[in-house]
C-alpha cells in the first residue's frame, strides 16, 4: 500500500458517544480509483465511520485526511467541497422538490450567484442557471432517472429514489463518493443494475467509491479491496477472497460474538 | 372567464394593472380617506409577510420576534427624519440605511440561534423580539433615544421631486391626498419586493433554502453552508422587515411601542400560514385579508343597529372574537392555507423528520 | 430585611406558579409537539370563573371562613377548566393532527384570542380584585418577610406537582402517557387508546392551569381578561428552558426563571449603575432563556439529540 497515492486516510479514528465506544483505533486508506468496500455485521459501527468521515460527527481520537490534507474539524459542506460526496443509508431527500431540483441543489457547491445576480438576473447568473439545469439533467441521465425529472422525490419508487440520491450527490463533482448501503432493500436485478452503474461511474469520471454494505456478496464481486468492522475495530482489510477466509470475521458474520 | 384570462397572460397583467392604479381612487370613492389608509396598510403588511416568508416559508426558520425588525427600521427613520435628534435627512438616504441597519440586527440576532431547532428556535426569536420592544419602551433615559412609551412623533413624511407626502397636494394639476401618494409608493415597493422575492425563490439561494428546509443535514452533506444561508435568511427577512418599518414611520408621523408587540408578529405569522406558506400568491391574499378583515368587522357594529336597532354588543370587542374564530376555522378548513403552491402543500414537516432520521441512526449505533 | 433572601422567596413562589402553567405546556408539547399557545388563556379563564364564583358565594354568605370560599372557587374553575382544555382539543387541534405543523399553531392563537375576547365580554375590561378574604399574617424566615399565602402557594404546587410525578411514573395512565412521547404510533400499535390518553394530558394540564390561575390572582390580588398571555408566554419559555417534553424539566425551568426574574428585578438597577431600570425585568428572563439554549439547544433537562450540520 502506497500512502502517497491515498485519496482518503483515517489514522486510528476512535468515537465515542457518552461512555458507548462506537469506534475504536479504526485505520483504512482509500486509493485514488479503487472501489473500497466496508463491511460488518450490524450495527459495527459503517455508518458512525462514514458520519464522522463527512463531518456530521466530530471524531473523539485519531485523523481523517483527504488527498493528504486534514479534513477532521471541518463542517459537512466544506467536506462536499473538497470533492467528498455521500448517500445515506435511510435515503434523505429533498421529498417536497422535484427530482430535478434535487439534483440542481447539488450544484449549489460548484456555483457561486449570490443575492445580488439572483435578483438582478445578470448575465452571469442566467449563464450559470442554464449550466446548473444541464449538469442536471446529465447526471439524472446518467442514472437513469431524466424522464421522472419532475416527479416529486417523495413520491418516486425506492429504487429511484436510491438512484436519485446517488445523481445529486455526483452533482456535486466528488472525487471520492461514499455509499451507504446502496442496494438495501433491492432485489438481485437491480442489484446487478446498480453494481454496473458503480462501475460505469468509475470509468466515466475518474471516481473512487467507498461501499458501505451489509450484504458481502455485491461486495464481493465489486470491490478491489475490503475492510471488515466489528464492534467499532476493523477485524480484517484486504482483497475479497482474503478477507472471506479470514477466522475472525467467519465468526463475527456467523454470530460468533452471541457464544 | 378565468380560464380566458389565464389563457391571456398579457392582458390578464394589464387589467391587474389598470385595477391596482384605479383602486385607491375607487376605495376613496365608496368608502372614504379610511379605505385608502387601509389599502396602504395592506401594502405594508404585504411586505412583511413577503419578507417573514424568506425566513419561514422558503428557509424552514420559525421566527416569532419578526415585528423587531419593522421597529428598528421605523425607529432607524425616526432618528434622521424628526425633531428628535434634529435630523431631517431625506427618505431615499434613510430607507437604504434602514434596511442595512435592520438587516445587521437580523444577522445579530440570527447568530445565536443557528443551532436551535423548530421551537426552540421560535421562542428565542420571539424573546428578540420582546427585548426589543421592551428596550424601545425604556431607552428614554438616562439618554433618551426612543422617548420611551409616549413615543415619537412628528416624523418627516416622505418628500420627492418637492412633494410632500402630507394633506392633500397638487401633482400635475390634480389634487391628490397624501394617503394616494402613498399608496402608489407601497405599491412600487411591493411589486419590486415580490419581483425580488420571485427571482430569490427561483435561484440557487432559494433552492437551498428551500432543502435546508426540507432536511437540514442533507443540506450540508449536499454541500450548502446551512450557517450562511440561515444568516442570509434572516439578513433578507430583515431587510424587507426594515422597509416596511421605515415607510411606517413616514406614512404615519407616529411610532410607539405598542405598535410592535408580539401579537404583531403572530398576525403577520398568520398572514403566510393562511394564505399558504412558501407560495407568494397565498402569502400577498393572506396579508391582505387579514389586514382588511379587522377593519370590515368595525362595521359591525352599524350592522347590528341596522338589523336589531341597537348595538347589542360593542363592534370593537365582537370584531377580534370574529377574527380568532376565522383563524380558526380557515385553518380547520384548509390547513395547507388558502392557496398553497402545487408543491409545497406539506410544509415544515421535514423538522420533525431530521431529529427522527438522526435519532435512528444513534439507535443504530448504540444497539 | 435581606434583599437577596426576600427576592428568592418571592423568585420561588413565582416560579412555582410558573411551574404547573409550564407543565401543561410541557405534556402536550411531549405527546403532541405542540405549542398550545392557548394555555396561557385556559390559566387566565381558572382565574376568572374562580373570582366570579367566590364573589358569587361571599354576596351569599359573607361569613363563610375565607378559605372555604377559596376551596368554593376552585371546584368551580377545576371543572370549567377542564372542559375547556377537552374542548380546545377536540375542536381546534385533533382535526388537525396530520395537517402542516404550523396549521394548528395558527389555530391556537385563534383559540387564544377567542378566550381573550369572550373573556372581555364576559367580565369587562377592568382589573378584577380578590376579595381580601385570605390571612394576612407574615413570619420571618431567614431573613425574608415570608406570607401565608407564599407558603400555601408553594406547598400547594409541590403537592400539585408530586402528585403529577406520581401518575406519571407509577400508574398504567402515566405508562401509556410516556408511551405515546415515545412514538404515538408504536404506542397504539400497543393497544394503547391514544386519542383518550391525548384528551385526559389536556385535562390535566388544564386541571393544573386552573390552580395556577387562582393562585396568581391570589398572589397579586386581581384578574385581568390580559394576563393569561403573558403568563403564558413566561410559563412556555420555563419549560423550553428546562427541556421541553421535559417533566422535571419543567418544574426546573419555571423555578429557575421566577428566581432569575425576582432577583433580576432586584439587583439590575445596582448591577447596571442604574442605567437600567426593574422596567427591564422580562428582558433579564428572556436573556437568559437565550443565553441557555444557546450553550443547551435543547434545554437545559431535555434530551440531548447529536445533531450537527
Amino acid at each position: 500500500m502506497c500512502s502517497a497515492k491515498a485519496l482518503l486516510e483515517v489514522a486510528s479514528v476512535g468515537k465515542r458517544f457518552g461512555g458507548l465506544a462506537a469506534l475504536t483505533e479504526v485505520s483504512l486508506s482509500v486509493q485514488q480509483g479503487e472501489i473500497y468496500g466496508l463491511i460488518g455485521p450490524h450495527c459495527a459501527g459503517k455508518t458512525t465511520l462514514v458520519n464522522c468521515m463527512t463531518g456530521l460527527y466530530s471524531v473523539s481520537d485519531g485523523q481523517i485526511r483527504l488527498s493528504g490534507e486534514s479534513i477532521q474539524g471541518l463542517k459537512p459542506h466544506a467536506i462536499v467541497q473538497r470533492g467528498f460526496a455521500r448517500t445515506f443509508q435511510n435515503i434523505r431527500l429533498f421529498a417536497n422538490m422535484t427530482a430535478l431540483e434535487n439534483v440542481m441543489v447539488g450544484c449549489h457547491p460548484r456555483s457561486r450567484v449570490g443575492v445580488l445576480g439572483a435578483v438582478l438576473r445578470t448575465a452571469s447568473e442566467r449563464r450559470e442557471e442554464r449550466e446548473i439545469r444541464e449538469a442536471a439533467h446529465f447526471w439524472l441521465t446518467r442514472v437513469g432517472l431524466n424522464a421522472k425529472a419532475r416527479s416529486l422525490a417523495g413520491h418516486l419508487p425506492y429504487g429511484a429514489q436510491r438512484r436519485l440520491e446517488i445523481a445529486r450527490a455526483l452533482a456535486t463533482e466528488p472525487h471520492l463518493l461514499a455509499l451507504d448501503e446502496p442496494v438495501a432493500g433491492m432485489n438481485p436485478s437491480e442489484r446487478r443494475d446498480m453494481a454496473d452503474l458503480f462501475l460505469r461511474l468509475r470509468h466515466d469520471h475518474q471516481l473512487t467509491l467507498l461501499l458501505i454494505e451489509h450484504d458481502v456478496k455485491l461486495v464481493m464481486g465489486l470491490c478491489d479491496r475490503v475492510a471488515v468492522l466489528d464492534y467499532g475495530r476493523k477485524i480484517a482489510e484486504g482483497s475479497p477472497a482474503s478477507v472471506q477466509k479470514d477466522a475472525a470475521v467467519i465468526k463475527a458474520y456467523l454470530g460468533g460474538h452471541a457464544a | 372567464m378565468i380560464a380566458a384570462l389565464r389563457e391571456r397572460p398579457r392582458l390578464s397583467l394589464a387589467l391587474l394593472a389598470v385595477l391596482l392604479a384605479v383602486l385607491p381612487f375607487v376605495t376613496g370613492v365608496l368608502i372614504g380617506q379610511s379605505g385608502v389608509r387601509m389599502l396602504d396598510f395592506a401594502l405594508l403588511y404585504v411586505l412583511l409577510a413577503l419578507g417573514l416568508n424568506l425566513v419561514v416559508g422558503y428557509a424552514g426558520l420559525l421566527d416569532l420576534g419578526y415585528i423587531a425588525f419593522y421597529a428598528l427600521g421605523a425607529y432607524f427613520y425616526a432618528w434622521l427624519a424628526s425633531p428628535h435628534f434634529g435630523l431631517h435627512l431625506p427618505f431615499w438616504m434613510i430607507l437604504p440605511m434602514g434596511t442595512l441597519f435592520a438587516a445587521a440586527f437580523g444577522v445579530l440576532l440570527g447568530a445565536p440561534t443557528l443551532r436551535l431547532r423548530g421551537d426552540y428556535l421560535a421562542i428565542v426569536t420571539l424573546g428578540f423580539g420582546e427585548i426589543i420592544r421592551i428596550f424601545m419602551n425604556n431607552l428614554d433615559a438616562p439618554v433618551n433615544l426612543t422617548n420611551g412609551p409616549q413615543g415619537m412623533d412628528l416624523i418627516d413624511p416622505i418628500q420627492i421631486a418637492g412633494i410632500g407626502f402630507s394633506g392633500t397636494q397638487e401633482v400635475f394639476g390634480l389634487v391628490v391626498q397624501a394617503t394616494h401618494l402613498y399608496y402608489y409608493l407601497f405599491l412600487a415597493f411591493t411589486l419590486a419586493a415580490i419581483l425580488f422575492a420571485y427571482r430569490l425563490q427561483d435561484s440557487r439561494i432559494g433552492r437551498a433554502w428551500a432543502a435546508i428546509r426540507e432536511d437540514e443535514v442533507a443540506a450540508a452533506a449536499t454541500g450548502i453552508n446551512t450557517r450562511n444561508l440561515k444568516l442570509l435568511a434572516f439578513a433578507m427577512g430583515a431587510t424587507f422587515g426594515g422597509l416596511a418599518g421605515g415607510l411606517f414611520a413616514a406614512f404615519q408621523g407616529f411610532i410607539s411601542p405598542e405598535s410592535f408587540n408580539l401579537m404583531e408578529s403572530i398576525l403577520i405569522l398568520c398572514m403566510i400560514v393562511l394564505g399558504g406558506m412558501g407560495h407568494i400568491p397565498g402569502v400577498i391574499v393572506g396579508a391582505v385579508l387579514l389586514t382588511i378583515l379587522p377593519e370590515a368587522l368595525r362595521y359591525i357594529g352599524d350592522l347590528q343597529r341596522a338589523m336589531l336597532g341597537e348595538v347589542v354588543v360593542d363592534a370593537a370587542n365582537l370584531r377580534m372574537l370574529i377574527f380568532g374564530l376565522a383563524l380558526v376555522l380557515m385553518m380547520l378548513y384548509r390547513p395547507a392555507g388558502l392557496w398553497p403552491s402545487r408543491q409545497r402543500r406539506r410544509e415544515l414537516t421535514a423538522e420533525g423528520e431530521v431529529v427522527r432520521h438522526e435519532q435512528e441512526s444513534l439507535v443504530d449505533v448504540q444497539r | 430585611m435581606d434583599i437577596f433572601a426576600q427576592q428568592l422567596v418571592n423568585g420561588l413562589v413565582l416560579g412555582s406558579i410558573y411551574a404547573l402553567v409550564a407543565l401543561g405546556y410541557t405534556m402536550v408539547y411531549g405527546i403532541l409537539e405542540l405549542i398550545n399557545f392557548a394555555h396561557g388563556e385556559v390559566t387566565m379563564v381558572g382565574a376568572m370563573v374562580a373570582l366570579a364564583v367566590m364573589g358569587a358565594l361571599l354576596g351569599v354568605a359573607p361569613d363563610l371562613p375565607g378559605i372555604l370560599v377559596v376551596i368554593g372557587g376552585a371546584l368551580v374553575a377545576i371543572p370549567a377548566c377542564i372542559l375547556l382544555g377537552y374542548t380546545i382539543e377536540r375542536v381546534a387541534y385533533r382535526p388537525l393532527r396530520q395537517a402542516p405543523r404550523l396549521a394548528p399553531l395558527i389555530t391556537a392563537i385563534g383559540v387564544s384570542i377567542i378566550l381573550q375576547n369572550v373573556a372581555m365580554l364576559i367580565w369587562g375590561r377592568q382589573y378584577i380584585a380578590f376579595p381580601p378574604i385570605l390571612p394576612q399574617a407574615t413570619f420571618q424566615i431567614a431573613g425574608a418577610q415570608v406570607s401565608a399565602l407564599q407558603i400555601f402557594i408553594v406547598l400547594l404546587s409541590g403537592i400539585a406537582m408530586a402528585g403529577l410525578w406520581f401518575m406519571v411514573q407509577r400508574t398504567r395512565l402515566g405508562r401509556a402517557m410516556r408511551a405515546c412521547g415515545e412514538s404515538r404510533e408504536i404506542a397504539s400499535l400497543m393497544g394503547v387508546d391514544v386519542n383518550r390518553i391525548i384528551s385526559t394530558t389536556f385535562i390535566i394540564g388544564s386541571a393544573l392551569a386552573a390552580v395556577a390561575g387562582l393562585m396568581v390572582s391570589a398572589y397579586y390580588g386581581l384578574a385581568h381578561y390580559y394576563m393569561g398571555f403573558m403568563l403564558g408566554l413566561k410559563a412556555f419559555s420555563a419549560a423550553v428552558l428546562g427541556g421541553i417534553g421535559n417533566l422535571g424539566g419543567a418544574v426546573l425551568g419555571g423555578l429557575l426563571l421566577g428566581v432569575i426574574e425576582a432577583l433580576g428585578a432586584g439587583y439590575i438597577g445596582d448591577l447596571t449603575g442604574g442605567f437600567l431600570g426593574s422596567h427591564y425585568q422580562d428582558v433579564f428572563a428572556f436573556l437568559v432563556l437565550i443565553a441557555v439554549l444557546v450553550f443547551r439547544p435543547s434545554g437545559l433537562l431535555g434530551e440531548r439529540v447529536a445533531q450537527r450540520a
